[in-house]
């Protein structure tokens, strides 16, 4: 057999390298396997077609198109076999074959006279082997490998639990003002960007101003822990929640951001996080990392530090409580955050009047403005 | 500019084109074989005998070389005539004044004089003339510097740019298409209706598929894109060339840029073929890294056009081939 | 414009003298290409008028310079000097400089000066003629009086151009002069071997026009009478006239042709028919110029050929831009 060269076009291959995805995981869709640029589009890390080389070697030959076949191999992986039991049937075969112009050659109204959908469409039946695993099994299981995405978070929280002395401070927050600014300013900022304000985004902002204040909070420690690096600028990391695992897409430059700027910012760079159109580029460099699980009702919690920073703010929901206020007991809306440090370059005091000017403007956001 | 248009068929538009020049300029005039009192081989210039006088729509005897010659001369020392060339077949024996004197003139005498001429040529077959008759040639004038080439598909386009090529000062040929002379379109009638050389025209937006295509091809074209939207829901963009020389580099890379996908389409022989050189210049370009997909081309066979009406048919593109080379493309074969 | 019948113009001692020192022009000028191409300075093929200066001078004269329009072949070196086009900026054409008529673009065979009435030299055979037949139909439709002086060879006159454009001109009556200069070879071949008849002006009855013979091209004088009196007829709107000169050219072909096909007697011959001397002779015989008058000529057409050279020398090459321009007209 051949050892045959990667097809790709010139698109699916510009894409690929943006998105950071490796061209010989993605199966094609185009003749001869080709990838296209809307197989890289639509690639997911836990979902990839396995063929083997012979098994695809026999399809391309045949002009079978192999999409959606589940195989009898190693995670459904397609094999030889597989192929050639589709092939022997002639009714099956027709209803896989492509002629060159990428058309089935069997017309959809006799597929649906020959055999019903649901059994044709995508099983090839299963070999012994499989079967014999089955029946040991007591109760259901499922076994699912970690995905890439999955190993590399693993790998991070890990080194940065395990490598990092830290501490914890959880400061209240009364979020009257807060709350009171943003709902004067809902409507021009809907109108000025056409998106909606957010305390998160208000939060954001004030944690950025305070940030450029307190030198220590927003740097960087190399691996080793030998270097401190100073930054003079504020790139904000926001973590990110997907079902596959835990993104932190960066804003950068916040400190020079106007709030509706970074409202548009921040509004862009979740919504391709979740539509997995994130450049990597966009998910490195961060200065500081707010992990915000406020829209949850968690009391408190404290996040694992995103390294190389030398900090993580975790924001937790916004409750109602009792507090005196000038003694007196009054309703106020409260919110707990928690300031997750590296001790190796920041101390307690560091830390408490980072947070005291934080917790100042998030209480007085008038004073954002000053 | 006034809005008024009429609808109107290509022979007409032509005809209305030359005759409003004419009486704009008194110094372009038609010449050519059977254009006076027998109105043009193809009915091209009836009427204009009869308002123009014999001065200025020149019958002349049966010689392309002694034609083509005068031609340049006269535009040579400030007149700008039209050539009538008939069959796009018999500019063979015009080669040498065309190539070699007009197109290069004005560059060997480093930048002095000018050749205000326009060569008409019924290019295509489709008439059941056969081979020597019915040839689409373009390709070749394309390839020589100092000559510009136009080849529009619609009544519209044939009048604006038969226009401007009479106002151009330089020598152009222009392709008619003998079965279109008959097809109707909307045309404007403001004379001062005038299209600009070197700009395709995008005919229909699209987002899946570009087709770039000019002449007698774009009207299959538009009817190829347009059943199969219908029918699959693929979004084709058209891109009609109008202008072959100098071409519009541009619309066509937006384009290319904007799908990814490329079909060319023309009825001149494939092999040496100008739409090839339209694809080498996508393939060099910087759009080649937008392609998602072969460039693919449709074209004439490359034979000799047989008499017989139905071999002919089959040797030049039709709908119902387009769309299946435009779901080739969408179905990434 | 209404057409002015024209006269026979007095053959004055001024104009005589004039088309001697034309004919001086074109030999010296010939003669230092050829050798500048020996020495290697000029590139290129060039085609030499040595020997045939009567024919063209002769006929040149006849016409009104710098309002009637020529064209002329690939040996339009003897035409274009006729017409008394700019030697500095010609001998710079010729090397290729930026300061030559055509920019360097187009060298020997495409000399041209437009605004002189000079359509060009052409490097297709025959290829002027339809450009003559053209430019006469302008002036014909513009009713302008003025002619064109179409220039060929011996071999053109096979070329198909060469009967479609006099049919042609002979049916729209065109003021075209069709000249056919017969130096007896096309490049290699003697005219006997090409054509079924003597010579190619009887040709002219063909389609009913005047054909007229000039024996003896190297005359000057007998040229420049013939011409004077087709030049009238042509410019009276009588339509177009053949006229055919027999004359020689001393040099090859091109300046890469040893002339192997012609004996060294038939050359040495034909040298001493040499039109320059013969009519040098004619002006001192007739007592027109003095000697020293003569002598003066000559110095000063030698030293108007070497300014050209100075000057072409020392002009610069044009530069690599200029290639991509004058393609087209805006």
């Amino acid at each position: 057999m051949e050892n045959k060269k990667l097809r790709a076009t010139p698109a699916a291959r510009a894409l690929a390298k943006r998105l950071g995805v490796e061209l010989l995981s993605v199966t094609g869709t185009g003749y001869k396997g080709r990838i296209h640029k809307d197989d890289i589009a639509n690639f997911n890390y836990e979902e990839k077609t396995h063929v083997s080389p012979l098994a695809r070697h026999i399809a391309e030959l045949h002009n079978i198109d192999l999409k959606g076949v589940q195989g009898s191999g190693h995670r459904n992986k397609i094999m030889k076999d597989d192929v050639l039991e589709l092939i022997s049937d002639p009714d099956l075969k027709a209803r896989f074959t492509l002629d060159d112009f990428g058309i089935v050659t069997v017309p959809k109204t006799e597929q649906a006279l020959s055999k019903p959908a649901a059994e044709v469409s995508q099983k090839v039946p299963a070999t012994p082997a499989a079967v014999s695993q089955a029946a040991t099994v007591v109760g259901e299981t499922e076994k699912v490998a970690m995905t890439q995405m999955r190993k590399i978070i693993a790998k991070r929280m890990t080194e940065s639990f395990f490598g990092i002395p830290t501490f914890i401070q959880t400061w209240e927050v009364d979020m009257t003002e807060l709350l009171a600014l943003r709902k004067k300013l809902m409507e021009p900022i809907q109108e000025k960007t056409g998106k909606k304000l957010t305390v998160t985004d208000l939060i954001s902002l004030a944690v950025v101003r305070a940030l450029l204040k307190h030198k220590y909070i927003n740097a960087s420690l190399n691996p080793e822990g030998t270097e401190m690096t100073f930054h003079n600028y504020v790139n904000l990391g926001m973590a990110v929640g997907l079902d596959e695992g835990l993104l932190v897409p960066v804003v950068k430059n916040a400190d020079k951001m106007s709030l509706s700027e970074f409202v548009v910012a921040l509004k862009d760079l979740t919504e391709r996080t979740f539509s997995k159109k994130l450049l990597p580029d966009e998910q490195a460099g961060s200065t500081f990392t707010i992990s915000n699980l406020g829209m949850y009702p968690v009391d408190e919690f404290t996040a694992i530090i995103n390294q190389p920073n030398a900090a993580i703010l975790s924001v937790a929901s916004t409750k109602e409580k009792l507090v005196p206020v000038n003694g007196e007991a009054v309703v106020r809306p409260i919110m707990k955050i928690s300031l997750t440090s590296d001790h190796r370059i920041i101390d307690g005091l560091t830390a408490a009047k980072f947070m005291t000017d934080l917790k100042k403007l998030l209480e007085d956001p008038i004073t954002l403005f000053i | 500019m006034e809005n008024n248009t009429k609808i109107m068929s290509v022979r007409d538009a032509i005809i209305m084109a030359m005759s409003e020049e004419m009486r704009r300029d008194e110094n372009v005039f038609l010449m050519g074989e059977d254009v006076g009192i027998f109105g043009g081989d193809f009915g091209t210039s009836v009427g204009m005998l009869e308002e123009f006088g014999q001065e200025r729509v020149r019958d002349t005897p049966i010689s392309e070389n002694a034609i083509s010659g005068a031609a340049i001369g006269a535009a040579m020392t400030g007149m700008r005539p039209i050539v009538d060339v008939t069959f796009m077949d018999f500019i063979v024996y015009m080669m040498d004044n065309i190539v070699n004197q007009a197109a290069k003139t004005r560059y060997m005498f480093g930048g002095k004089g000018q050749i205000p001429v326009v060569f008409r040529a019924a290019a295509g077959g489709g008439v059941g003339s056969a081979a020597q008759h019915s040839q689409s040639l373009e390709a070749w004038f394309t390839h020589i510097p100092g000559l510009k080439v136009i080849a529009p598909g619609t009544p519209a386009d044939v009048k604006g740019l038969l226009k401007a090529a009479v106002r151009d000062n330089n020598p152009v040929i222009f392709l008619e298409y003998k079965a279109q002379y008959n097809m109707k379109g909307e045309v404007p009638l403001d004379p001062e209706f005038v299209l600009p050389i070197g700009k395709a025209d995008i005919k229909k937006e699209g987002k899946d598929v570009t087709v770039i295509t000019y002449g007698r091809m774009l009207e299959r074209v538009m009817q190829a894109a347009n059943e199969v939207e219908e029918a699959e829901g693929v979004s084709v963009e058209v891109v009609d060339l109008r202008t072959l020389a100098p071409l519009d580099k541009e619309s066509v890379l937006e384009s290319v840029k904007k799908t990814g996908k490329v079909l060319l389409v023309n009825d001149a022989h494939k092999t040496g073929g100008f739409i090839g050189e339209v694809a080498a210049m996508i393939a060099e370009s910087d759009a080649f890294d937008y392609l998602d997909g072969r460039i693919l081309r449709l074209a004439g066979e490359d034979v000799p056009i047989p008499y017989n009406q139905t071999l002919e048919a089959a040797m030049i593109p039709n709908v119902e081939r387009i769309k299946k080379y435009i779901l080739k493309l969408v179905n990434n074969r | 414009m209404a057409k002015t019948k024209s006269k026979k113009s007095e053959l004055t001692k001024e104009k005589m003298l004039h088309m001697h020192r034309l004919m001086l022009d074109i030999r010296n000028f010939d003669h230092k290409v050829n050798r500048l191409v020996r020495k290697g300075v000029i590139p290129g093929m060039t085609h030499f008028s040595i020997g045939e200066e009567a024919a063209n001078v002769g006929a040149i004269g006849a016409i009104n310079a710098g309002s009637d329009l020529i064209t002329s072949n690939h040996r339009g070196h003897g035409q274009s000097i006729a017409l008394e086009i700019d030697l500095n900026g010609m001998m710079a054409e010729i090397m290729g400089k930026a300061t030559g008529t055509c920019k360097g673009k187009g060298g020997s065979m495409h000399i041209a000066d437009l605004d002189g009435g000079n359509l060009g030299a052409n490097g297709i055979v025959g290829g002027g003629m339809g450009m003559a037949v053209g430019a006469a139909l302008t002036q014909k439709m513009k009713n302008t009086g003025k002619i064109v002086l179409c220039c060929f060879g011996d071999g053109a006159c096979n070329e198909g151009t060469f009967h479609e454009t006099l049919n042609i001109a002979s049916i729209w009556k065109l003021p075209v002069i069709f000249y056919s200069i017969n130096n007896l070879y096309g490049i290699s071949t003697p005219i006997k071997d090409v054509i079924n008849v003597d010579y190619n002006y009887q040709r002219a009855c063909a389609y009913g026009i005047p054909g007229h013979f000039i024996e003896d091209g190297n005359d000057l004088l007998a040229v420049y009478n013939k011409f004077e009196e087709i030049v009238q007829y042509v410019r009276d709107g009588n339509g177009p006239v053949l006229v055919e000169a027999i004359t020689y050219r001393w040099l090859g072909h091109s300046t890469s042709d040893p002339g192997k096909y012609r004996t060294k007697k038939e050359v040495d011959e034909w040298k001493q028919k040499d039109p320059i001397d013969r009519f040098k002779k004619y002006l001192l015989e007739n007592k027109i110029a003095t000697a020293q008058e003569i002598e003066a000529i000559e110095k000063a057409s030698e030293d108007a050929v070497e300014e050209s050279v100075k000057f072409a020398l020392s002009s610069p090459e044009p530069s690599l831009e200029s290639a991509f321009e004058d393609i087209f007209a805006d």
